[in-house]
């Protein structure tokens, strides 16, 4: 992509207000144990809850769903420490089946799956939607609340992804401007707009800012967040950016970023063949 | 127990995520859960509004492990239908409590007693702010005022002409907490029998109606008499037009705010 020359210009702004959370379909890979080294903490855990009567067990199970209904609202990774203080207590030992049982009461009676993150925000879980609404009118059946601060989530997320998925703080900032969104200005929206990018988004896992000491001076760059990654795809965001075009533009015109959509879908072979 | 389809979850997760919705945005919130996931929905109305009952009946027998229930309420304004997701363990403020710090969890419980302990179900705005004065951690006004926003725009409360009130979705919520914790001063509309925050109140006993409960009830009588059996005395209030989707006026408002000094004022529980 030409450098400087972004896709998303301001008259269109109302439209990403109008586009709201399009939730995840992207469900590959990522599982909620972890096999490596857990067989002695699962035989103390089979040992706990074998401890355990079957009416604390059902207790615990149901405290866990609420719990992480209620700790997801804040959209912040939910601590593993966190969940054994509040909820589980003296039966901690046991949370790895009763973590499970939770799981799957979620995903059978709300439609929402339980990711851990990986790397440093290993221990920690998100929820994610795990019901297939199609592309299309989210907005109709997704009414949200925070309808704002997603779509400039989206703005945030597509200009990362066409620009190689990866975009230097001065690039974004300079065309944020071009929304209206400056770093020291108190926005009208957003409030402290700085904050919002920086630190919420950043603590909620949608946004992810690296900084780069190996440049002079030292450069922060935005990445997607483990929660956009399983939030949306590569493919999404693509449509996305196509239909603030107005459809003037299949997702495939796009060179570059088809071939990183194919690739993060696994279809290689088709990578090859499209260049 | 019938089991959660696609359909139900999808219907659950808009729930979820507004916590309430009026009875048209059930209707199509309902008929898009359904056809998202091509589940048979019925042309005829009554079938469809069975349908429509079954299918939250099934969501609440599934959630309530959970303490949660999806919960028909009215609201006190203009007597129209409302259905909210509510926690319903004990400790139902817990559910306000991961949108707030607890300072401002604080600040919220003690306008909900000055509410409660109001005649007229509201209580003005800056007192509303004063309540920081009240609270054991500091608070500025500044962030009261904005406390008070986002309680307004999660609908939480109502705020119109400077006076705050409870909306509809923090009374389906809040009721059985207000009762537990304001017995004293929590009171029932004779009618309906639920919680009465705006509403007419007789002079000579302790009777109280919602706006929209009175009317109906007055509505099959010539010279309108208070409903306790042991009381009967006349009820010279201005009666809300029935049937009405507006707000009920704020001269009734006023009117019924007039018999404001009676003996209601008790302290809460502590
Ligand atoms: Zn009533
Ligand atoms: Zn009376």
């Amino acid at each position: 992509m030409p450098g400087g020359q972004y896709l998303i210009q301001l008259d269109l702004l109302f439209d990403i207000w109008l586009i709201l959370i399009i939730r995840a379909k992207d469900r590959d890979g990522t599982t909620s144990s972890q096999a490596a080294g857990a067989s002695q903490t699962m035989n103390q855990a089979v040992k706990a809850a074998a401890s355990m009567d079957r009416g604390e067990m059902e207790r615990k199970t149901n405290d866990l769903v609420q719990y992480l209904l209620i700790m997801d609202q804040k959209k912040i990774p939910i601590k593993k420490q966190d969940i054994n203080k509040h909820v589980l207590k003296d039966v901690s030992k046991a949370f790895p089946i009763i973590f499970e049982k939770a799981t799957e009461r979620l995903s059978k009676i709300f439609g929402v799956e339980v990711v851990e993150l990986q790397d440093k925000l290993k221990g920690s879980y998100i929820l994610v939607n795990k019901l297939d609404v199609g592309e299309h009118n989210p907005a109709e059946i997704w009414p949200d609340e925070e309808n704002a601060k997603t779509g400039l989530l989206m703005v945030l997320l597509s200009l990362i992804f066409m620009n190689g998925n990866v975009m230097e703080d001065t690039q974004m900032w300079h065309t944020l401007k071009k929304f209206g969104i400056e770093q020291d200005h108190h926005h009208e929206v957003f409030g402290d707009v700085k904050k919002l990018i920086t630190q919420e988004f950043v603590r909620q896992g949608y946004i992810e800012i690296v900084r780069q000491t190996n440049t002079d001076p030292p450069v922060n760059e935005f990445k997607w967040g483990q929660r956009a990654k399983h939030e949306t795809t590569k493919r999404k965001v693509l449509t996305f950016v196509c239909q603030i075009y107005n459809n003037d533009m299949e997702p495939r015109q796009w060179t570059l970023q088809w071939q990183d959509v194919l690739r993060s879908e696994g279809r290689q072979d088709d990578v090859e063949q499209v260049i | 127990m019938s089991q959660m389809t696609d359909s139900h979850r999808l219907f659950l997760q808009a729930f979820m995520s507004r916590g309430i919705l009026d009875a048209k945005e059930v209707k199509s919130l309902f008929r898009t859960s359904c056809e998202k996931f091509k589940t048979f929905i019925a042309d005829n109305e009554e079938e469809r509004r069975h349908q429509l009952t079954e299918f939250v009946i099934t969501i609440n027998n599934n959630i309530k492990p959970f303490h949660m229930e999806i919960k028909k309420g009215v609201s006190e304004e203009d007597g129209s239908n409302y259905y909210g997701l509510v926690n319903i363990s004990e400790s139902s403020i817990t559910l306000l409590a991961s949108d707030f710090t607890t300072n401002e969890l604080d600040l919220f419980k003690k306008l909900v007693e000055s509410i409660v302990d109001s005649d007229t179900g509201s209580v003005g705005s800056t007192d509303a702010i004063n309540l920081v004065e009240t609270l054991d951690k500091k608070m500025t006004r500044n962030d009261a005022q904005e406390l008070l926003k986002k309680l307004e725009s999660n609908k939480w409360i109502k705020v119109m002409n400077g006076q705050v009130s409870l909306a509809t979705r923090a009374i389906l919520e809040l009721e059985q907490y207000i009762f537990d914790m304001f017995p004293a001063i929590a009171t029932r509309c004779n009618m309906c029998k639920k919680l009465c925050l705006k509403g007419q109140s007789c002079d000579s006993c302790p009777v109280r109606l919602h706006f929209h409960c009175a009317s109906k009830f007055f509505s099959r009588q010539e010279v309108p008499k208070c409903p306790a059996s042991d009381c009967k005395s006349p009820w010279p209030r201005a009666l809300p037009r029935k049937d009405t989707d507006q707000p009920i006026s704020s001269q009734t408002d006023a009117s019924s705010g007039g018999t404001s000094t009676q003996t209601r004022k008790r302290k809460a529980k502590s």
